[in-house]
Parts: structure tokens; C-alpha cells; sequence
């Protein structure tokens, strides 16, 4: 049986220093990273041949569908579960993503993603039986639009390439606007864009993006990220005049 | 509006363990656990939900093909009593009625309410929301987005969740209840990061943790199915019903191995896709059950003209109910016409225009793509039977979701009744919504009901902690993957698709050894994030589960829906009048009972047997 070396970056604890570790697993045509990080589980031996602590690592759905498991895998972030090592120069060299907290070997602290999330208000919050949010006939236009965002599947992948979005910035980064942009596509989201947008004003909005649009390459949906933040630096300035006027 | 930290603490003490209190805990973020949560919030209660992924990553965004509501928006003709007979024609009848006939009458207005919050679904030309067609449903019925229904459910109830109130203790696994007397008060679990317990208070405690998939080899389940939801409602006295029907999904990936069992959604056959053998015949047209026969396409001509949209012509034959289609292929392969790889074809190429295919089914055109190399617009898929879905699960009231335990309740995959012995395609979806709503309210019935705050043993905290720190404190013992890959092995060779007497009390035996490794088992390392510890620790749940549905397999001398056995052929009609419950013994040995089911009323019996036509015209 033919075998792959994986070169992985450890940690034990998020305040610990890293090391890297090589393993040598077994390896058919067809695998994923995935699979791969699963035969270390099962055996943790390293390629010196001594036994080690097994490589932690998030994993969810194994199809593509939650984002759980983005790493940077030979230096680009991708999903695990759905990269396949056939194509991958040897040997694979996985890391954490570094725009979060190491909490253990390939595992990182998303949290300050979430409370952007909720921060932002992206999240909507029409009451029951709210008689203004009934239903919607979405245009064509808005449908495919929706879709697009709709398919963000929160992995992160998008803020690990952005350079605005690291520990020195409080930027919210790509799929945070691309949600907002989502809620304001909606009626019952646009009912309360006021609020969003002033957050979008504020350090850390839409302003600190430098339009590099690492974001749109690294995004695994594809989701155009690029005219999603456009739209919403459209709307800020919108608001801006408007609120000028009073 | 709080913080939400996924670490939530630094353990400064062993010693000290943190309680957090709520009127209802929600064990599971799924589709039934967050619609629990949003009902138990919007009834006052202060809801934590406890999930041991992050939020977001639960098993219901792996959902592609959409939620069944007869909403009529495609097929004027569909009401809520065709959708209720096909679901007990699909689940042969053994469903709980109550259940059905809730599920079916409720689940359009749970769906329109999904809007409301910002879900989006695909429309028809007319702007209303688009309805697919899937096995078993007489109309199309499933609202979907694309093929990716579970991603947008789930977004929509969590941030709705969010705005309303629920607090969230993410990668926080649930390991045993507290209970106070008979009643529901608590439960321990652990951060994942940190390896620290902590004690969640609860006046009432709701279940919502999925199905026990991972106890196969070849599953469409991830990580997450290891049954805790069974294992901690068995071990507190609950009674868990129907364990013998597992639905095993007709089409899983088969090909590469280390994605063998990955889902292909039905919708690929709901839009047009055929199962061929490797002779390149349409093997479905041979394994038509005469209680179907009426409704389902005869020759290829008449299934060619159902697909065109001709609204006189029956279905075909690929779109009948799972357990058929899976036995259908599962015989093909025996008989050595299987693919290659040990699957079947399933080809839409030929059918269905390239830039169709990319628009209706975008993720499995990826899946296929990205995993095995194979264009699904240009080539056909091999597929095979994959284990998917628990129908059985903790026995609950209909109406109120509680279990026989007070003040634990159960929605979503983990309960068990609502589906009978087969689930039709989409009907999870729908049921989460309508359940977890049931659940949420259910809970508040039993909250307020409640004369005085249950209490937390601490003898009982102690012991629960103590099982999970054995685990690393052995000085050496087995290791917990193996023992699952074991656990695995015995479940897909003995208590499978078909099965038989012998074969089940060998897995009994051998579950009997399990037994003896799980109680063993040794997990190298400190509780810090270790993977070894959280595997071994969802050993003894994985091994409930596969006992429940084995014991209650070899008891049901019958085929029905998903449990099929090669020495009972047939349906049996005595063994239409019982569920197979199990629970904990007194001497902590697994009892098994028939139990009699209760007399449906006349009046659903009425609508399940009716025939179709009468309903269509709205005669009875
Ligand atoms: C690939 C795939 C596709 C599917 N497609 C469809 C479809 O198109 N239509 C349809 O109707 N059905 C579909 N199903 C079935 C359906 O998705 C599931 O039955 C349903 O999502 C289950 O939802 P749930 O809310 O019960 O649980 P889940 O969504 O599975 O959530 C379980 C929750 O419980 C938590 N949990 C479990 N154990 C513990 C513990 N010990 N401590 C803490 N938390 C715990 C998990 O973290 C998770 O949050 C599909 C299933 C699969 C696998
Ligand atoms: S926008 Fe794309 S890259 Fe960013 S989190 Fe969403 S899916 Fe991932
Ligand atoms: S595990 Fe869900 S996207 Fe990779």
C-alpha cells in the first residue's frame, strides 16, 4: 500500500508554543485530507515511529455542507473534507488558520466570528406574526442573488485571506457583510437596515475593507463576495446622506 | 445581547464545577433542538441549548432534498390528508396517528412561519414556493432551497433563536441526566476544549440529538449519530420504541472508499434520474409491491411521460419508498449485476439537461466533482444503500413530545413513533419543525405544572463524573477506535438491510464482548481536547443504540418498512397491533416488550385506507 506524509503543525494548548510533526499514513488514490487526519486518529505514531498524542482536528458533515473543518492545507485554506490528497504536492502541509486562536493542534477559537455575526445584527429578529413580514415574492434577480449568499457555510475561509482581518483590526470581514447584504435583500430585513448600517459605519465596518478580493478566490461557494460588500458600501453611503438631511 | 464564547471558562480549580441554571435545557442545535428553543423562549422560559458542535454545524445542514408540506402550490390536488395517508402507506402503518395526522395538518403553516424569519425557498413561476417531487409523496410536496434546504433551516432558526433569547453552550457534550426522584433535573456534560464538567440545572430537559448512524460502517451520518439522545434517556428509565426500523438510504456514495456512504439525495430521482444494473436495464420495473402497483408506473413509456409532466401518468418505479428501492439494489448486486464498485447506476445525464442538473442540484454536481472525479451532467453515478435514519427512537406522548421519564422530552430524529417503520424523503425536515414546536410548549406546560424546583444529587454528579475520568485514569486499556470499528463491524455484517435469526443473536453475542472492551477502554492524555476521550466516552450510547435495534429486530418476526428479515418474509398482520419497546431492566439488563398499539380513530383510519381518488375530490 502506497503512503503519504502529512506535515502537521501542533500545539497542545492555546497558550503553548507549536511544533511540527510529520506522519506517515496509508494512503488510496481518492482520499481527503479527512480521511487521512482519521488514520492518524486511529494510530498516532509519527514517522520516527514513536507514539504520539493524536492530531485534533474539527470535522462535521464530511460533504462540503457546515465548514466546520477549514485548515490551511499547503498554505491555502481549504475544507478537509472535501480536498483530495491526490492532487496535493507531498508532502501535505497542514495548519491551523491563523486569523483565530489555536485552542489545539488544527482546532481554532471562532468566536470573535459569531459575536461579529451577532454584533452586526446580521442575524434577523421580526417578531412573531409580525404583520409587515409576511410573505415575500422575490424577484428572478433577487432569488439568484439570495442563493448566491445564502450558500456562505460560515468556514471562515474568506476572512483567513483577507489581510485587513487579523488581531490588530476589529474589520468584521467578508461573510459578515455578505450576510448583511443577504438580510437587506429581504423586506422584513430592510425593516431594520438602519441599525445594521450604522454598525457598518463604525471601526471594524464595511470602510476597513481594502478591496483586495482575496476574499472572492478563497471563497469555497464561489459567492461574490466583492459586489456583495459594494452593495452595502452603496447602502452606508446612502445612509450617510440620508441621516446629513435628517 | 450576550458575549458568546466557545471557550467559555479557565478551569482555576478542579474542584469546582460550574452550574448553570435554566427553566429548559435543549440538548441538540439541529432543526428540532432550535425550533424547541425558539418556542420555549417566545413561552418565556429561559432556554439553553447545549450542542456539542459549533452552532451551525449540526447534522440537519447536511439535509438536501427539502421538507414535505401539502401546500398544493404545484399540485392543486395535494391537502394535508394525502400527505398523511402517504405517510402511514410509507411507514406500512405502524405510525403513531396522532403523530401523523399532527405532523401532516401543522406543517405547511411551520413552513410559511420559516419565511416569516427569513428563509428563502425556490419558487415556482408564479412567485409561490416550489414543491419537488420525492419518493412516496403522491404530489410534489418537498419546499426546497436548491439541494441545500438543511443550510438555510438551520441559519434561519439560529439567528431567529438568537433574537429571541436562547443562550448557547456550544462543543458542550451532554453525558448522563440528573434526575430528582422520578422527575427530570439536570444533566452533566463537558466543554470539549477544556475536558471541565459542568452541571446544567433544568426544570425541564428536552432531547434533541439525532439518530445512532455511526454503530454502521456505511453510513450517511457524521460524527455527531453516536445516539446519546438513546443512551442517556435508556439509562434514566426511559423507554426507547421502534428500534428495529433503520432506514437504510438507497443511494450512498460508493466509490472512493473514504467517502463510502455519503448521501445522494433522492431529489437526483425526484428530478428524473434512473437506477440501471450493469446489464443497463431499469431493474426498478421488477420489484413493484402489488400494494403499490396501483400507483406506480408500469412501463418505461408511462414513467417517461410522468417525468415530462404529464399529470395522468403514474410514477416510476425509482421513486418508490426507500426500504423498496434499497432491497431492489441491495438483490441487483447479490445477483452480480451490481457496478464496478459494488453499487448500481444511477444516471440523470441522459435525462436531464447539463445546465438543469447544475441549477437543481448544485451540491451533489460538486459532491460528485470534488469527491470523485465523475461530471454527474455527463457520466452516471454509482450508488449504494447507506444506513441514514433512525424511525424508532424515545417514546413520547404525541402531543406533548414528554417521554415516560417526567420532565424529559424528545423531538426531531431521537424521538421515535411519528414515522412508523419507513420515513418518507423530507418528512424529517417537516417533522422537526412541527415536533420541536410541540416540544417547546410541551415544556412549558410541564414547567408551570411544577409545584416546587427539582434538585440536583450530588452523589449522582459524582458518578457520572467518575465513568467519564475512568476512562483516563486506567492505567492501560483498549482503544476506543478499534472497539467502535469492532462495534461497526458486528452491526453492518449481522443487523443490516436483510436479516436473520442466526445472524442477530451472533451480533448479540458479540455485542455481549463489546460490552466487556467498551467497559475497558483507556484514553491516552489529559482531558484537554482529546478525541480519544470524547470517542471512548460516546461508546456505551453507540452500543445502547446498536442493542436496542438488534433485541428488537430479532423480536419482530416480520417484515415491515425498514426491518426486513429473510426467515419472516412478508408483513405480518398480528404484528401491525405492536410497537417493540425497550428499556433498563431492574437487574440493568436490556428488556424487551411488545406493547399494543392504541385503536386508531375511525376517522383517520378512514383517510389512511381511503383511496386516492376519493381524497383527490375531496369525498371523504
Ligand atoms: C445527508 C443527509 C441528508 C438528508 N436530507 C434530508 C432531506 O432532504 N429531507 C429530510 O426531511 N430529511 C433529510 N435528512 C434527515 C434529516 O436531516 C435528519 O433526520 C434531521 O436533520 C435530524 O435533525 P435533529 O434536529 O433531530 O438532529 P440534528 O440536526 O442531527 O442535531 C443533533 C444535535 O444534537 C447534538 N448532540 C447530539 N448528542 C449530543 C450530546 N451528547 N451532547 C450535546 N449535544 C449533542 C448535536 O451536536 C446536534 O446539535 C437527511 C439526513 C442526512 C444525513
Ligand atoms: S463567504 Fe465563503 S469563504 Fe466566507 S465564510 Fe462564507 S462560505 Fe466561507
Ligand atoms: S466537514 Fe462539513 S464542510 Fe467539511
Amino acid at each position: 500500500m502506497e503512503t503519504i506524509t502529512l506535515k502537521i503543525k501542533r500545539q497542545e494548548r492555546p497558550e503553548a508554543p507549536y511544533y511540527w510533526e510529520d506522519f506517515k499514513v496509508s494512503y488510496t488514490p481518492g482520499m481527503t485530507v479527512t480521511a487521512l487526519l482519521t488514520q492518524i486518529q486511529k494510530k498516532p505514531i509519527n514517522d520516527r515511529g514513536e507514539a504520539t498524542q493524536s492530531v485534533v482536528y474539527e470535522n462535521g458533515c464530511c460533504q462540503g455542507a457546515c465548514g466546520a473543518c477549514t485548515m490551511l492545507i499547503n498554505g491555502r485554506p481549504r475544507l478537509a473534507c472535501s480536498t483530495i490528497a491526490d492532487h496535493l504536492s507531498a508532502p501535505i502541509v497542514l495548519e491551523p488558520l491563523t486569523k483565530f486562536p489555536v485552542i489545539r493542534d488544527l482546532v481554532v477559537d471562532r468566536s470573535r466570528f459569531f459575536n461579529d455575526l451577532i454584533r452586526a445584527s446580521s442575524w434577523i429578529s421580526s417578531d412573531f406574526n409580525n404583520p409587515d413580514a409576511g410573505l415575500v415574492i422575490p424577484s428572478e434577480s433577487i432569488q439568484k442573488s439570495y442563493r448566491e449568499l445564502s450558500s456562505c457555510t460560515f468556514c471562515g475561509s474568506c476572512l483567513e485571506a483577507c489581510p485587513q482581518y487579523n488581531s490588530r483590526s476589529s474589520f468584521v470581514g467578508a461573510a459578515v457583510i455578505g450576510q448583511i447584504r443577504l438580510i437587506h435583500l429581504l423586506p422584513m430585513g430592510r425593516m431594520e437596515a438602519s441599525q445594521r448600517l450604522s454598525i457598518m459605519m463604525e471601526e471594524g465596518g464595511v470602510e476597513d475593507c481594502g478591496h483586495v478580493g482575496n476574499c472572492v478566490k478563497a471563497c469555497p461557494e464561489g459567492i461574490d463576495l466583492r459586489s456583495a460588500i459594494a452593495r452595502i458600501e452603496r447602502e452606508v453611503t446612502v445612509e450617510a446622506v440620508r441621516r446629513l438631511l435628517g | 445581547m450576550g458575549e458568546y464564547k466557545i471557550r467559555p471558562y479557565i478551569m482555576t480549580d478542579i474542584s469546582e464545577i460550574t452550574t448553570f441554571e435554566h427553566d429548559v435545557i435543549i440538548v441538540g442545535a439541529g432543526g428540532a433542538g432550535l425550533r424547541a428553543a425558539i418556542e420555549s423562549c417566545h413561552q418565556g422560559l429561559s432556554t439553553g441549548v447545549v450542542c456539542k458542535s459549533l452552532l451551525g454545524k449540526a447534522h440537519t445542514v447536511m439535509a438536501e432534498g427539502g421538507m414535505a408540506a401539502a401546500m398544493g402550490n404545484v399540485d392543486a390536488r395535494d391537502n394535508w390528508k394525502i400527505h398523511f395517508r402517504d405517510t402511514m402507506r410509507g411507514g406500512k402503518f405502524l405510525n403513531n396517528w396522532r403523530m401523523a395526522e399532527r405532523h401532516a395538518k401543522e406543517a405547511p403553516d411551520r413552513v410559511r412561519e420559516l419565511e416569516e424569519w427569513g428563509a428563502v425557498f425556490d419558487r415556482t413561476l408564479s412567485g409561490l414556493i416550489s414543491q419537488r417531487n420525492f419518493g412516496g409523496h403522491r404530489y410534489p410536496r418537498l419546499a426546497h432551497v436548491g439541494d441545500r434546504t438543511g443550510l438555510e433551516l438551520i441559519r434561519t432558526l439560529q439567528d431567529y433563536a438568537i433574537h429571541q433569547g436562547m443562550k448557547c453552550y456550544m462543543e458542550c457534550t451532554a453525558l448522563d441526566l440528573l434526575k430528582d426522584g422520578e422527575r427530570v433535573s439536570g444533566l452533566v456534560g463537558y466543554f470539549r476544549e477544556t475536558g471541565r464538567f459542568v452541571i446544567f440545572k433544568a426544570k425541564a430537559v428536552v432531547f434533541a440529538t439525532g439518530g445512532a448512524g455511526k454503530a454502521w460502517q456505511v453510513t450517511s451520518n457524521s460524527w455527531e449519530y453516536t445516539g446519546d439522545g438513546y443512551g442517556m434517556a435508556y439509562e434514566a428509565g426511559a423507554d426507547l420504541m421502534d428500534m428495529e426500523f433503520t432506514q437504510f438510504h438507497p443511494t450512498g456514495m460508493v466509490w472512493p472508499p473514504s467517502v463510502r456512504g455519503i448521501l445522494v439525495t433522492e431529489g437526483v430521482r425526484g428530478d428524473g434520474g434512473i437506477l440501471l444494473n450493469n446489464k443497463g436495464e431499469r431493474f426498478m420495473f421488477g420489484y413493484i409491491p402489488p400494494k403499490f402497483a396501483a400507483e406506480t408506473a408500469d412501463t418505461v413509456e408511462e414513467a417517461n411521460r410522468w417525468l415530462a409532466g404529464d399529470k395522468s401518468a403514474r410514477r416510476p418505479p425509482e421513486l418508490l419508498t426507500r426500504d423498496v428501492v434499497a432491497r431492489a439494489i441491495n438483490a441487483e448486486v447479490k445477483g452480480g449485476r451490481g457496478s464496478p464498485h459494488g453499487g448500481v447506476f444511477l444516471d440523470i445525464a441522459s435525462r436531464v439537461p447539463a445546465d438543469v442538473i447544475k441549477k437543481k442540484l448544485p451540491s451533489m454536481y460538486h459532491q460528485f466533482k470534488e469527491l470523485a472525479e465523475l461530471d454527474i451532467t455527463k457520466e452516471p453515478m454509482e450508488v449504494g444503500p447507506t444506513c441514514h435514519y433512525f424511525m424508532g427512537g424515545i417514546r413520547v406522548d404525541p402531543d406533548s413530545q414528554m417521554s415516560t421519564i417526567p420532565g424529559l422530552f424528545a423531538c426531531g430524529e431521537c424521538s421515535g413513533g411519528m414515522h412508523g417503520a419507513n420515513r418518507l424523503g423530507g418528512n424529517s425536515l417537516s417533522d422537526l419543525i412541527v415536533f420541536g414546536r410541540l416540544a417547546g410548549l410541551g415544556a412549558k406546560e410541564y414547567v408551570r405544572s411544577l409545584k416546587n424546583s427539582p434538585r440536583i444529587n450530588e452523589s449522582q454528579v459524582f458518578s457520572i463524573i467518575k465513568r467519564a475520568t475512568s476512562i483516563l485514569n486506567r492505567e492501560k486499556g483498549t482503544n476506543p477506535y478499534l472497539v467502535h470499528e469492532d462495534l461497526q463491524k458486528v452491526m453492518q455484517d449481522n443487523v443490516g438491510i436483510m436479516r436473520q435469526e442466526e445472524e442477530m443473536k451472533k451480533a448479540l453475542i458479540e455485542l455481549e464482548r463489546i460490552k466487556e472492551s467498551v467497559s475497558q477502554v483507556k484514553a491516552e492524555g489529559t482531558s484537554q481536547y482529546n478525541a480519544a476521550w470524547h470517542k471512548a466516552l460516546d461508546l456505551r450510547n453507540l452500543l445502547i443504540s446498536a442493542e436496542a435495534v438488534t433485541r428488537g429486530a430479532l423480536m419482530r418476526q416480520e417484515s415491515r418498512g425498514g426491518h426486513a428479515r429473510l426467515d419472516y418474509e412478508g408483513e405480518r398482520d398480528e404484528w401491525l397491533a405492536y410497537n417493540v419497546v425497550s428499556r433498563k431492566g431492574s437487574d440493568g439488563k436490556m428488556v424487551v416488550e411488545k406493547i399494543k398499539r392504541p385503536e386508531p380513530p375511525e376517522e383517520l383510519k378512514k383517510i389512511a385506507y381511503a383511496k386516492i381518488e376519493d381524497l383527490e375530490i375531496g369525498k371523504i
